[in-house]
């Protein structure tokens, strides 16, 4: 079962607040989908690594095209703020 | 003449001889949609002035030189159109609307296709019901209170109740193949790379693949022609030009060799649906075919496997919506508060669940107990695969283990829900090519669905196969 | 213990902008002070749905820094996903390579007051660049992401560097080697080269590491320096009161001279690495190898050593000229054509890099080509001007780009070497100044200065003045 500390840590990481009641309801559920993926180290997988992803043939690379910049009112219309031309986000604030 | 129920080779016999026009099509779809759509909740947007202006246009082109010359689709809403909202059925992307197309957006709008709207689905893909919507339900066609299956449960539903010949989906576990299934159509996912993810709002990048959902395997494979293929703006499209899916089309199963998993028993698969697959084996083999008996992979590591990549994969993937630059952002005096707030409230509970998840695997000290891992057992099971298809053509397998299920009875055990990807799922991790073929009604009246599977570009002797089933099967016409 | 009887440790991260034609990622074209986000595209910006496709380019770059450093090109490398939420990074991933980097196990030789010393480079490896963030204390942030998917290479040494000065040495030798390969432009100030420090203590003779601090935003030498010797005071200080070191990150704040503490170790990040899957291993073939290596020029210790022995430089002056490529180029061309090679480098050193300084320009935009250049140091070694009338001549060219000789034409400058014509001067003077002619005979020789200046000041600086000198020797007698 995840600690209280655990999920709080996870979600920091992920920067999703849960309120009290989903904090409750998301320790029990995720603790049990842990408890359902950990089965895979119980898979004897001598012999396999991890690192070499195999794909039949070889990957290619851009060869430098022509620009594909928006607009800038394209870009910053969709923002949730703008400000002469930048996007604008709450202060930053240092917590010590 | 009822040209929404048309199939997309129907249609275009009907577009070359000059019986019919685009606009009547359209026409068609969007009666069928506004008469339908009400109860059914399959589609999220529908633009009627533009598709029809767009049909007009079509009218002075000739449809001979173009492949899919006025036929209408839908499109899931995780693919990027210009100009109309694509959110991704979340509350986090509301309203937000892409500066771009989606690779196979312009390559449908090239051949000559009409886009007639985007269709509901799971938040981000991440379901199996279509329950996970931030906006709507959406009803199986064949029984309103039943669940069309998901993610694409709107896509399946949308040509299920013949509002479109065709629609397009994504499928990362099965989320193309599993709601094609559950509501009676042809679902196709194509080998990983075979057809561009630029666009695609990505969910887990090693396994999302779009797909068609159509009513025939010939409609699949006419899709297919037009979508697949290499795109410079996706490294990781296969480079070989893809051929001709519809040429394997005619030529039966003689001689094919075809992979029945021996351990099937141990699911809790459908009573009907074990009769159906009992019944198709013996009519493949009077049909030439030659039915082998195999060990399947691992299915319980490869559900776990998945669980584990899709869901590392998303919680990087979904980091980019955090109230900066697009859509949703929850008030806040701080920036972490904006970050808390804007992801706390924008995500539904199964995608907040599947980043905490992916988080947690990814995390300092769990990363080689579960990433790590997850990543041998996939090699594992592709290694697997391999083995299964140098001695077989094809494999076959339900989609799912049973017919679709009540709205609203899985929504609370996200471990049952998964479950129901038991058999979709390998191939996402494999990266193979799979397709689900309707194959008859439960006694209830709901359908059921038997996938085949085929080795990695092997997508002509899939369809081969897929189109001796629907043959077989004669589900449309009877 | 004493303050003696520590040794200092230091390591550099230094990233260096690359001066591809493109971005790393996608197409947009990179350009410093450009209009806030103006400069950015679907994939740079982390649009939903856009996927990174690499850019050749930048990978030769970074190949040519690691060939240039004798690294170990890796045959496949990998880039992986660092994550981390800040407004700068729109993805809220930096796509950078973690356990598989490009170029593995290089050096760096340096000069430094104390001799030679070689540091060695742990590894070289690609990644993107983030976006620029403005703060107005205690006010919002404003976001611009034209920078943002900017290649960087970061080239990571081994702590081998014991000293500021030694940290600033390296630098400039990793600066000067970039500029060589013409693959970033190393300006600190506008940060297209950017070094974090991480340092420190340990006693004199131990081999393990202490704990080490880093800091960040160095951005001139002057600031390295004293950033360093501010933190091993610091670190010093700590000890030597009995505490310990605790890993911080600090900034050097310009403006006051200190470091401001950032960050401590129990806040940093879990990045979560993993491989990125949008992106497939990187392949590096020995052709591609091969070619790269062809591309790489002399670079600069090679060059300064060529410039010893087929010039018979000093090493102060091959050191000088090969500080800059161009210099060095420049210099080369002024010596092929005049044959000779101190001459040259003394006119390169003093005259032509004292009128860049004045300038303010790069040798590229100086007006004057170096074989104009040759030519005024041929006529001042033929004797045809005088060293002054060069100097007036070269600062004509300068003016007008003309060519030497014109100029000298024009100005009326060559010298009067015609005996006759000269005597016939000095006749002159010596009648009109019988005074100092007296003088001058009665043993007050330096008064010769005197009547070559009138000689000098008569013809108006035309006249030779060593051959000036002799006639009036002859005529004064005495």
């Amino acid at each position: 079962m995840l600690s209280d500390d655990e999920i709080k840590h996870i979600e920091k990481l992920a920067r999703i607040r849960l309120d009290g009641n989903a904090r409750e309801k998301f320790k029990g559920q995720l603790s049990d989908i842990i408890e359902f993926v950990r089965t895979l180290q119980k898979v004897d997988t001598t012999g396999f690594e991890s690192e070499t992803r195999k794909t039949p043939f070889k990957p290619f690379l851009r060869e430098g095209r022509d620009g594909g910049e928006l607009e800038r009112d394209k870009v910053l219309e969709q923002a949730p703020e703008n400000k002469n031309g930048f996007f604008k986000v709450p202060p930053v604030i240092d917590k010590d | 003449m009822e040209l929404n129920k048309k199939s997309i080779s129907e249609l275009k016999e009907l577009y070359s001889n000059g019986s019919v026009k685009p606009s009547e099509v359209v026409r068609a779809c969007l009666d069928a949609i506004s008469n339908k759509d009400t109860e059914i909740g399959a589609f999220l947007e529908v633009m009627p002035e533009d598709v029809l202006r767009r049909a007009r246009e079509l009218e002075k082109e000739s449809p001979e030189e173009m492949p899919l010359y006025g036929i209408p689709i839908a499109v899931k809403d995780n693919i990027c159109t210009i100009g109309s909202r694509t959110t991704c059925a979340s509350k986090i992307l509301e309203g937000y609307v892409p500066p771009y197309n989606a690779t196979v957006v312009e390559r449908l709008l090239d051949a000559g296709a009409i886009i007639i709207g985007k269709t509901n689905m799971d938040e981000f893909a991440m379901g199996s019901s279509t329950e996970n919507s931030a906006y709507q339900i959406t009803k199986n066609p064949w029984n309103m209170e039943f669940a069309p299956g998901g993610s694409s449960g709107g896509s399946a539903a949308a040509v299920a109740a013949s509002m479109v010949p065709v629609a397009l989906g994504s499928d990362t576990g099965g989320s193309i193949r599993q709601p094609a299934s559950l509501c009676g159509v042809v679902g196709l996912k194509g080998t990983y790379g075979r057809v561009s993810r630029y666009g695609l709002v990505a969910f887990a990048s090693s396994l999302d693949q779009i797909g068609p959902i159509t009513r025939t395997v010939d409609d699949s494979a006419i899709v297919m022609n037009v979508i697949s293929g290499r795109d410079p703006f996706d490294a990781t499209t296969i480079p070989d030009e893809p051929g001709d899916f519809r040429a394997g089309l005619g030529r039966g199963v003689e001689q094919l060799k075809i992979a029945v998993p021996v351990d099937l028993e141990r699911w809790d698969i459908d009573a009907e649906l074990k009769d159906i697959l009992k019944d198709t084996i013996e009519k493949l083999e009077e049909a030439g075919a030659k039915i082998e008996p195999v060990n399947f992979p691992d299915m319980d590591a490869s559900i776990a496997c998945y669980y584990v990549i899709a869901n590392a994969e998303a919680s990087s993937n979904l980091a980019r919506y955090d109230g900066v630059k697009y859509a949703f952002r929850a008030e806040a005096e701080t920036l972490d508060e904006m970050y808390e707030r804007t992801r706390g409230e924008g995500f539904g509970d199964e995608v907040k669940r599947r980043i905490l998840l992916g988080t947690y695997v990814l995390s300092a000290g769990y990363y080689d107990a579960y990433y790590n891992k997850a990543q041998q057992v996939r090699a594992m099971i592709c290694s697997r695969f391999e083995a299964i298809f140098s001695a077989n053509d094809l494999v076959m397998l339900p989609t799912v283990p049973g017919p679709s299920f009540r709205l609203g009875e899985r929504i609370d055990n996200p471990i049952e829900m998964y479950l129901s990807d038991i058999f979709t799922t390998p191939a996402n991790i494999a990266g193979i090519p799979a397709i689900s073929v309707p194959a008859g009604l439960t006694r209830k009246g709901l359908p059921l669905g038997i996938q085949l599977m085929a080795g990695y570009t092997q997508e002509e002797k899939l369809l081969q196969g897929a189109a001796m089933l629907e043959k077989i099967y004669k589900f449309n016409k009877g | 213990m004493n303050s003696k009887n520590y040794e200092t440790v230091i390591g550099l991260e230094v990233h260096a902008q690359l001066l591809t034609e493109t971005k790393i990622f996608c197409s947009c074209k990179p350009e410093f002070g450009a209009d806030p986000n103006t400069r950015v595209c679907p994939v740079c910006i982390g649009l939903p749905g856009a996927l990174p496709v690499l850019n050749r380019e930048s990978v030769t770059m970074a190949i040519m820094m690691g060939l240039a450093l004798e690294c170990d090109i890796a045959a496949v490398s990998e880039f992986s996903r660092k994550n981390y939420f800040y407004p700068d990074c729109p993805k809220n991933y930096q796509i950078s390579m973690y356990d598989k980097p490009l170029c593995k196990n290089g050096f760096v030789e340096i000069e430094t007051d104390a001799g030679p010393r070689t540091i060695r480079v742990e590894r070289i490896h690609l990644e993107d660049d983030a976006g620029k963030m403005s703060h107005e204390a205690g006010k919002d942030s404003l976001v611009d992401f034209n920078r943002c998917g900017v290649p960087l290479i970061e080239i990571v040494s081994r702590p081998d560097i014991r000293t500021g000065h030694e940290a600033v040495k390296y630098l400039m030798r990793v600066q000067q080697i970039l500029r060589y390969l013409g693959i970033c432009d190393g300006n600190l100030e506008e940060g297209s080269m950017r070094c974090d420090v991480n340092i420190s203590l340990r006693p004199a003779g131990s081999t393990e590491l202490g704990t080490k601090t880093e800091i960040k935003n160095l951005n001139s030498f002057k600031a390295i320096e004293k950033g360093v010797e501010f933190e091993v005071e610091r670190q010093r200080g700590v000890i030597e009161e009995g505490g310990r070191v605790k890993q911080v990150t600090n900034l050097w704040d310009a403006g006051s001279g200190r470091l401001v503490m950032m960050r401590s170790k129990e806040e940093a990040h879990d990045y979560r690495y993993f491989p990125e899957p949008d992106l497939l291993p990187l392949e590096v073939d020995e052709e591609w190898i091969a070619g790269v290596r062809d591309m790489i020029p002399e670079l600069p210790l090679e060059k300064e050593r060529r410039f010893r022995e087929e010039y018979l430089l000093s090493n102060y002056d091959s050191g000088v000229l090969c500080a800059e490529k161009s210099i060095a180029d420049y210099f080369e061309i002024v010596a092929e054509s005049t044959g000779l090679a101190k001459k040259s480098a003394n006119w390169v050193m003093r005259e032509i890099m004292g009128a860049l300084k004045n300038l303010g320009c790069a040798i590229k935009d100086f007006p004057v080509e170096p074989e104009k250049i040759a030519g005024l140091i041929v006529l001042v070694e033929d004797g045809i001007i005088s060293g002054s009338a060069g100097q007036d001549v070269f600062a004509e060219m300068i003016k007008s780009g003309a060519d030497p000789k014109e100029v000298v034409k024009e100005l009326g400058l060559e010298q009067i070497s015609d005996s006759n014509e000269l005597e016939d001067m000095v006749d002159g003077i010596i009648a009109a100044h019988p005074e100092e002619g007296e003088r001058y005979r009665e043993g007050k020789k330096n008064l010769l200065g005197f009547f070559v200046g009138q000689v000098m000041k008569e013809s108006r600086g035309k006249a030779n003045p060593e051959l000036a000198r002799n006639i009036f020797i002859k005529k004064l007698g005495g």
